[in-house]
């Protein structure tokens, strides 16, 4: 039941409505209810696993919970070191408990989602070095939004077990905190803190907040029905014939395909904020305008926000902190006190959050090239920040000036462009063809000799699209410098309103790709 | 508290820390900056920080910092 369905419009339209029917104390077991119905219709047997995460996230925070308060109870009467010492062994129970937790879920997740690519490679390996050993190759079926419910319960757990937050005691409450339909399939991942009272509370019906959840829902549907659906022909046209392609086109789309993500799962992300809004419910924004980055680190602060906190949160800050790193670290600085080995500990957490980061995409290994790229250029930022800021200085360029900022922009965007080319192609050694092919036969004039018409998308489209993605730009620049839209037509006079709405909704439905002449392309996210 | 300024300006130089608030939610200091940090104030003060101890409110100015070093020196 994706978000840009009638179905789920419809699904939505009704849990909305039983929602603000039943009374306020009970309108969160409407929400849980709802969502595991959602999520039976779309995934039938394997709401087990979403189940069995539940049960034992559950069980091990109430665990965790009771040596919290065991701990705090027994150090009253303690001297300072019998409390060390106290401290410590409820220290190490909870490590181990969440070890434990973490690793059954993990494991689930590493098994169905890697099984295929980690016995496929096993396979031509043994193959290379002529062992005759059958290994099975199967694919398993990914439970939906696994990728995102397993980070979100282990963020709970970890805050658990840090005394971040306080162990959910009900049940129900905490299956709905990791079940919540709208964003389990494709995020925003949540944390417990930020969200979890908001999804227990009965919210008393609001308008204008219901309102503003429709319109982002609105908008949302029309960048992806709009904007995404429709470029997926010229970037499916290429990258499947990549072979007869060179030069300019070869940059068009890949600056295609840029915009065909961001306005997809920027536009999931819409849908799924706009629901919960109708909910009266505020979740965590996951974009605030990527490509208005100077910088790289900028761009993932920006882009896929709460992935980028959660890995930066729960393993960056660990790793960096943790024992074996520490001493590395050190053995380095004994070994030569420069400006890289100061940075060492950093730069092995960064080394290792960005693997996680790519592979957590998938089984693949241009998915690790993906996160080791970015890995690359943070670093290689971190690393020649000193240089460069000496660089400016003798050159006398103003760091801070207009200029300069338009030229880091640039930049980070040529970076974000290429990072996307490997993620998208099939393969890594397609991207690398590709990505050589840009400076061969470099002919601007196939933007305007009707070449363009020849790639999956006639001049109809080319006009919506180019409408469409000056609209996201508007928007987007609007917002950028502080406009709120939404606040601003509210504002507006009813006939003027109602114009504007009618536009939007008309424009889905008669500019939409769907229907006739196009696939339906699936979320890209919601199969991670 | 000296020494924990000298820190903080040789890591950021520009930024003046003896005013500046909120380091982490007004972008003065991002998450490699903030590591960096933390490893030479555990080189420094010879104290263990861990994850926890990384949180914007301990970031809030450098009063604050030095409260929380203070804190965990008396905590070892």
């Amino acid at each position: 039941m994706a978000y840009n369905t009638y179905t789920y419009v419809l699904f939505l339209a009704a849990a909305l409505l039983f929602y603000y029917l039943v009374p306020k104390k009970y309108r969160w077991a409407e929400l849980l209810i709802a969502s595991y119905l959602y999520y039976f219709i779309s995934s039938r047997q394997y709401t087990l696993f979403l189940l069995f995460s539940t049960v034992t996230v559950y069980v091990a925070g109430r665990q965790m919970g009771k040596w919290n308060e065991r701990y705090n109870t027994e150090k009253k009467e303690l001297e300072k070191t019998e409390k060390k010492k106290l401290k410590q062994k409820y220290e190490q129970k909870k490590k181990y408990l969440l070890i434990a937790t973490v690793g059954v879920n993990l494991s689930i997740l590493v098994f169905r989602k890697y099984f295929l690519f980690v016995t496929y490679n096993l396979d031509r390996l043994f193959e290379k070095l002529g062992i005759d050993i059958f290994v099975p190759q199967l694919n398993f079926v990914l439970p939906l939004g696994i990728s995102f419910y397993t980070l979100q319960v282990i963020g709970y757990l970890i805050d658990v077990n840090r005394g971040t937050v306080k162990p959910e005691e009900n049940f129900g409450k905490f299956a709905l905190f990791t079940s919540f339909f709208p964003q389990m399939v494709e995020g925003p991942i949540c944390r417990y803190g930020q969200t979890a009272e908001q999804l227990y509370t009965g919210h008393s019906f609001d308008y204008t907040k219901f309102m503003f959840g429709v319109q982002r829902f609105a908008w949302g549907l029309f960048k992806k029905m709009v904007i995404a659906d429709r470029i997926n022909a010229l970037v499916n046209f290429i990258y499947l014939s990549y072979l007869r392609y060179s030069g300019v086109l070869i940059l068009v789309v890949a600056l295609a395909y840029t915009i065909q993500l961001y306005a997809e799962f920027s536009g999931c992300m819409d849908m799924v904020l706009g629901s919960a809004e109708c909910f009266g419910i505020d979740l965590p924004e996951n974009f605030d305008h990527p490509f208005a980055a100077c910088t790289v680190q900028e761009y993932w602060r920006r882009w896929h926000i709460t992935l980028g906190a959660w890995f930066k949160d729960y393993m960056f800050y660990a790793v960096s902190l943790s024992k074996p790193v520490k001493n590395i670290s050190k053995r380095l600085k004994n070994w030569k006190n420069n400006s890289v080995t100061r940075c060492a500990s950093t730069l092995i957490a960064l080394f290792v959050v960005w693997s996680f980061t790519g592979i957590w995409h998938g089984g693949s290994f241009r998915y690790l090239l993906y996160g080791w790229y970015y890995f690359v250029l943070i670093a290689a930022g971190v690393l020649f920040e000193p240089l460069a800021v000496k660089a400016a200085a003798r050159l006398n360029i103003d760091r801070e000036g207009k200029a300069f900022k338009v030229f880091r922009r640039c930049r980070t965007f040529i970076f974000i462009n290429i990072g996307l080319m490997i993620f998208r192609a099939p393969t890594i050694s397609q991207f690398l063809f590709m990505f050589r092919s840009i400076f061969r036969d470099f002919h601007p004039g196939v933007l305007v000799d009707g070449t363009l018409l020849e790639l999956g998308l006639d001049k109809m489209d080319i006009i919506v699209l180019a409408v469409g993605i000056l609209m996201m730009v508007v928007v987007g620049t609007l917002q950028v410098r502080g406009v709120k839209i939404r606040e601003s037509i509210a504002g507006w006079k009813l006939p003027v309103r109602w114009c504007v709405y009618y536009v939007l909704v008309m424009s889905i439905l008669v500019f939409g790709a769907y229907g006739q002449g196009y696939t339906a392309v699936p979320f890209v996210y919601a199969e991670f | 508290m000296e020494q924990l300024l000298n820190i903080l300006e040789n890591l950021k130089p520009g930024v003046d820390f003896k005013t500046a608030t909120d380091f982490v939610d007004n972008g003065i200091l991002d998450s490699i900056e903030i590591m960096e940090l933390a490893d030479e104030i555990m080189d420094e003060f010879d104290i263990e920080l861990t994850p926890v101890d990384i949180v914007p409110e301990n970031f809030t100015s450098l009063e604050t910092l030095y409260q929380m070093i203070q804190r965990k020196q008396d905590e070892d």
